[in-house]
């Protein structure tokens, strides 16, 4: 694997852009699961 | 099952317990989220491993306490809607928008940021790492921020006003209600309580280990930061708390007058109450044990200052007075013992025996929980000292619930405490587990082998490192000799 300090800024920002995009979905997705189940 | 009870009864009983529930997490995590930002800092400032390491084995366990809390938390607001829906419709246009903002920072900051704090090391870089951390400690405090501002204006309304329709609303600024009178003490008392809960769970897991191992440089370094944490922040907590108290006088007289165990009202100087057993049908307190003229001293700063009590309160305005009076004492013993753990370590620290008094170990170890059971008895004395209103003074909690059959909340109730210990217990025993291991050298975070596999030279691949996990190839000198875990401990 890469170092990460070695890798170029931009590239860096995209996977922290990433990973954040995908954590606030899942917890999205956890949210909307128990509003389902709290309206079922 | 439910046929005989009070609807309101157990729709109280139900968001007591889940709140109860919930409350313990972000006590935790709130702590725990500074003291990792605490920790990363300390490790790329001085580039020392230790920190990197115990940053580690913590954010495990940071990342199990925010999921629950996170997942319990979402229970609460939907129990607004099902429960309180009268409450959620009357106080909406107010409480709304404000309990909006805290979902949008748990989400955006803490849930998203936690991701690039599980997972990001490898990805992001050392310092955009540092900045998702402080994000999710900054998420933390927004998030608390607002819940807290909610609950205090419903404990000191101002800023808003009466709608045609019965509602409140927004007044002329939301800055009135945001910073209501109550909110700037909620804020920095419950502040510091979630430091000081979290400086006791890290203090009791370093005893924990030292009391095993006194020379593992990872519980000495852990149970040092919590005990400075203890020493400074627990005597400036019983100050807040004080002054929390005083603002509660002015606004809340009769939750003060419960606290205290006030029945009758003392033109010429209020007794202290230590301990006693309240009679709200006769109106005293029985066997009690009390110092003339303290309590006018410690609320009016004047032994002789005339303290009203709740006889000079309708009958049905009164809180239940036994709880709020016992749940208090609970609360201020803690912080008590609490100051007394800091200054028994600032001993240990002048006599140099830190590291190996056991005594204090033991202490400390017994205290790990004890900031727990502190904040939930603080809420108590809170939330209890508010009755009978849900919005202090103009709305009762008996008009604010929702209109339905007590089978219906006592079977949602039920479903609750089944879920909530199943799923909770499992998630609490699991964060037991990972803090009996020892810390040690090259811990691994969420991910084993955040290195990777390593190769042999030539083509062959070698065996997978587990860095933190037992050796998986037998060695020359046994079969699981003692592998990469202890390296450095000693």
């Amino acid at each position: 694997m890469p170092d990460p300090e070695t890798t170029p800024l931009w590239q860096r920002l995209g996977w922290m852009a990433a990973i954040w995009l995908a954590s606030v979905t899942v917890l999205g997705i956890v949210a909307w699961i128990i509003r389902l189940w709290i309206n079922a | 099952m439910f046929d005989g009870l009070d609807a309101l009864l157990l729709a109280r009983i139900q968001f007591a317990f889940t709140v109860s529930f919930h409350f313990i997490f972000p006590a935790f995590s709130i702590g725990l989220a500074s003291y990792l930002m605490v920790l990363e800092g300390l490790w790329l400032k001085t580039g020392k491993q230790l920190y990197l390491d115990l940053f580690k084995y913590w954010l495990k366990i940071f990342a199990i306490a925010f999921a629950m809390g996170v997942v319990s938390g979402i229970v609460m607001s939907y129990q607004f809607g099902t429960n309180w829906s009268v409450f959620s419709d009357i106080a909406g246009p107010v409480i709304g928008p404000l309990m909006a903002y805290e979902v949008l920072t748990a989400f955006f900051l803490e849930a998203g940021f936690l991701g690039v704090m599980l997972f990001g090391m490898n990805k992001v870089g050392k310092k955009l790492h540092f900045a998702a951390t402080c994000m999710v400690a900054l998420g933390t405090f927004i998030s608390a921020f607002w819940i807290l501002s909610v609950n205090s204006w419903m404990q000191t309304p101002v800023g808003h006003v009466m709608g045609e329709n019965g509602q409140f609303l927004p007044g002329e600024s939301w800055l009135a209600i945001i910073f209501n009178p109550s909110f700037p003490y909620r804020l920095v008392h419950t502040l510091m309580a979630t430091y000081l809960t979290t400086a006791f769970v890290v203090g009791a897991v370093g005893a924990w280990h030292l009391l095993r191992d006194r020379t593992n440089p990872h519980a000495r370094k852990m149970f040092s930061m919590a005990m400075w944490m203890a020493a400074i922040v627990a005597p400036l907590q019983i100050f807040a708390g004080d002054m929390h108290g005083l603002n509660t006088l002015e606004h809340q007289p009769q939750k003060v007058m419960a606290m205290e165990g006030h029945f009758q009202s003392h033109p010429d100087g209020a007794p202290l109450i230590l301990f006693g057993i309240p009679d709200s049908e006769a109106k005293t307190v029985r066997y009690a044990i009390e110092i003339p003229k303290a309590s006018s001293l410690i609320l009016k700063h004047d032994l002789n200052a005339p303290l009203a009590g709740l006889d000079t309160i309708p009958d049905d305005e009164e809180p239940p007075v036994g709880v709020v009076f016992w749940s208090f004492r609970i609360m201020v013993g803690i912080g008590f013992a609490m100051l007394g753990i800091g200054m028994w370590s600032l001993l240990g620290r002048l006599r140099k025996r830190l590291y190996d008094w056991s005594w204090l170990h033991r202490a400390a170890l017994i205290m790990g929980p004890s900031g727990f059971v502190a904040v939930i008895a603080g809420w108590i004395t809170t939330e209890v000292g508010r009755q009978p209103y849900v919005i202090y003074g103009l709305l009762r909690t008996a008009d604010a619930a929702s209109p339905l059959d007590a089978p219906a909340v006592g079977a949602s109730l039920l479903a609750f405490i089944l879920v909530y210990f199943a799923v909770f217990g499992v998630g609490t025993w699991y964060i037991l587990r990972l803090m009996s291991h020892k810390p040690h050298t090259g811990e691994t975070g969420v991910k084993r082998g955040d290195s990777g596999p390593i190769r042999t030279a030539g083509i062959t691949p070698g065996p997978t490192q587990n860095p933190g996990q037992q050796e998986t190839l037998p060695t020359e000198s046994g079969p699981m000799d003692s592998g990469p875990t202890d390296r450095g401990d000693a």
